[in-house]
């Protein structure tokens, strides 16, 4: 520990430590609590830093949730909405011919029909 | 309208981010433990050092409430800026933050002193609230080993408290507070050739000044 060479130097270091941590056990009550006190204060500190350091990623977070929602929302209902379009216009077109109206009495073949032609439209 | 697939693929690919971000009603967030155990670490840490560094405080200010906010102040610090640190680095960095904010308020005094000296009128600001510790009895009488070690000790702190601060800081780091030449030059914020220095002449001044009895 001791740096300084000069004779005596050790005895005043360890005198000097030993009444210090003399001093710090005779420490009263009063300042005790105060300490503590302190201490709870600082690790208050902590914990509420760390909900703020959790929270702070929630509207990035949200951000980034909604773009996706968005993306998918939009790109599924152009797909489906063009689909959805087309197939209407067979429909209203097959409707309207008065030649096709035999085809109503044999509905349940068109259906399977339309399921052997497209597998996965369920 | 987007098919119940696509929509099913989405909800499963929202899960894992909800339970990431913590928005998963009841579920614990994972970050909470390691919080608690640094919390802890932190809280042994603090109550390991508190009292020294206290004392330490009260030699260099001569003044409990402000060796109080100083420790106070120094604890806040650590615990915002250095928390997430490795422990091992908490206690040169605590000591720092607390030399700096001893610095801070003998800065403070001397403006204080200064302006006071302009307007005579005015008295310097003292606590004048009442202290609920005041009508505690103080202790018994002491016996006689315990009070030479006071009297010792009042001696010590004014032979300390008349050294230069860097002097002063380098020798209660490195004897009161045991920190090695490395630990004291960071905590000090300064190369350890001059912790050395500073040491050595801290040494020497109360050699001469605390005389043959130390």
């Amino acid at each position: 520990m001791s740096i300084s060479n000069e004779p005596g130097d050790n005895e005043l270091e360890r005198k000097a430590r030993t009444l210090f941590e003399n001093s710090v056990e005779q420490l009263d009550a009063r300042t005790r609590s105060k300490l503590t006190q302190a201490r709870n204060r600082a690790l208050d500190e902590v914990k509420k830093g760390a909900g703020q350091r959790r929270w702070i990623w929630a509207p990035i977070g949200g951000a980034a949730l909604a773009a996706v929602a968005a993306v998918v929302v939009v790109s599924g209902g152009l797909r489906s909405g063009t689909e959805t379009g087309a197939l209407a216009l067979e429909d209203i077109d097959i409707v309207a011919d008065s030649e096709n109206l035999d085809m109503l009495e044999d509905v349940e073949f068109y259906q399977w029909l339309d399921v052997a032609q497209d597998p996965h439209s369920g | 309208m987007p098919s119940s697939a696509s929509l099913r693929a989405f909800a499963a690919s929202l899960t894992p981010a909800v339970l990431t971000l913590g928005w998963d009603g009841d579920a614990q967030p994972e970050v909470e433990e390691p919080i608690l155990e640094q919390a802890r670490a932190l809280d042994r840490f603090l109550a390991s050092i508190e009292k020294r560094a206290f004392r330490m405080a009260r030699i260099a200010l001569r003044h409990d409430e402000d060796a109080l906010d100083s420790v106070q102040d120094a604890m806040l610090q650590l615990a915002r800026r250095y928390g997430r640190r490795p422990s091992e680095e908490w206690r040169p960095l605590f000591y720092r933050i607390l030399q700096n904010r001893i610095r801070d308020c003998q800065r403070r005094r001397r403006v204080q002193a200064r302006i006071m000296a302009w307007l005579p009128g005015l008295k310097p600001d003292e606590d004048s609230g009442a202290d609920e510790y005041a009508a505690v009895p103080d202790r018994g009488p002491l016996p006689p080993e315990q009070l030479a070690a006071d009297q010792a000790m009042q001696t010590l702190e004014r032979s300390l408290a008349e050294l230069p601060g860097r002097q002063q800081e380098a020798f209660m780091l490195r004897i009161f507070e045991g920190l090695d030449v490395a630990q004291t030059a960071a905590a000090m914020g300064c190369s350890e050739g001059s912790v050395k220095t500073h040491y050595s002449r801290a040494v020497h001044t109360l050699r001469e000044q605390l005389g043959v009895a130390w």
